[in-house]
């Protein structure tokens, strides 16, 4: 999550520049050109929306495999039963999904709205977004970094 | 339940019309309530007048088949010269429950709704600049980028 300033920065420097251009195009009523603007705004929210969930991904990746580690180095069974099954140096985590990888490390019962929940409906987006499911809204990526900064905060590791 | 955030709401199969339709009735009292209220907060020499409407017409009222609706814009003048002009920007923006779009001369502000979906609204304002630098918006901020 640490690159994620050096995302951002970019990202409003760009969008601040969309934002001058679409006001120049709307107060001369160039109705075509504000449109266009608009749709260069919806995919560079998306293309920076996926950059940013990518480093809350890596997180969750680091805290699964700390959790793994730490777990299965339990001395006592009821704590250690079940994490051998993992190997935290295999990349992919032993073929985990990516849901249960979240699930190590947030509660699935949180509740709508909370941690695990919120990272699933992001997981989603992304999921629509990265295989071509582009979507028509804005996405406002100032506050989904802090969203992001909040369920890093909840990772249990 | 309703889905509390755009996130839920654009992630989630479940929409139906009419929760769509009262988002967009919600949104439509939202922003006439915050013109109402910028309206009261004006100090002397200001007046306001709605302008021209804007189509409101998203993604979500088309995927379920709303009908596309018109919402006012706001003209802010200062001695009968037009200054600011507000304009509800979007309400399904993921991360906000709502923008209106304020333009000061060559300075753009958003104005962003942070509260949950049919909840009472949480105005707050960023530059566009700053946009990580959000604040409440209050009579205070108000006067203070009237005043800029």
């Amino acid at each position: 999550m640490r690159s994620l300033p050096q995302i951002v920065a970019p990202y409003e420097e760009i969008d601040r520049g969309f934002d001058s251009d679409l006001q120049v195009a709307l107060t001369i009523g160039d109705q075509a050109g504000a449109h266009r603007i608009d749709q260069k705004q919806l995919l560079n929210d998306q293309a920076y929306f996926v950059l940013c969930r990518g480093q809350l991904e890596a997180e969750i990746d680091e805290a699964c495999r700390t959790a793994i580690v730490r777990r299965g180095a339990h001395r006592n069974w009821e704590m250690r039963r079940g994490f051998d099954f993992y190997d935290p140096n295999d990349p992919r985590l032993s073929g985990l999904p990516f849901d249960r990888r979240v699930a190590i490390v947030l509660d699935r019962n949180g509740g709508r709205g909370g941690p695990w929940a919120t990272v699933m409906s992001y997981y989603a987006m992304r999921n629509k977004v990265a295989h071509g499911n582009l979507v028509a809204t804005r996405i406002d990526v100032a506050r989904v970094v802090q969203d992001l900064f909040v369920i890093q905060g909840a990772l249990t590791r | 339940m309703d889905a509390q955030t755009v996130l839920e709401e654009l992630t989630e199969d479940d929409l139906t019309v009419e929760h769509v339709r009262r988002r967009v009735d919600d949104w439509a009292d939202r922003t006439e309530q915050f013109y109402t209220t910028v309206e009261e907060w004006l100090p002397a020499g200001w007046t306001a007048r709605r302008g021209a409407h804007g189509i409101m017409n998203e993604e979500l009222m088309r995927k379920v088949g709303v009908p596309a609706r018109d919402l006012p814009t706001l003209d802010l003048l200062h001695d009968g010269m037009a200054e600011v002009n507000l304009r509800p920007y979007g309400l399904w923006i993921i991360g906000t429950n709502g923008r209106i779009k304020l333009v000061k001369g060559h300075d753009i502000y958003l104005i962003l709704d942070y509260a949950k979906t049919f909840e009472p609204p949480n105005w707050h304002i960023a530059a566009a600049t700053e946009r990580q630098t959000s604040r409440p918006f209050d009579r205070g901020q108000f006067d203070a980028l009237l005043a800029a």
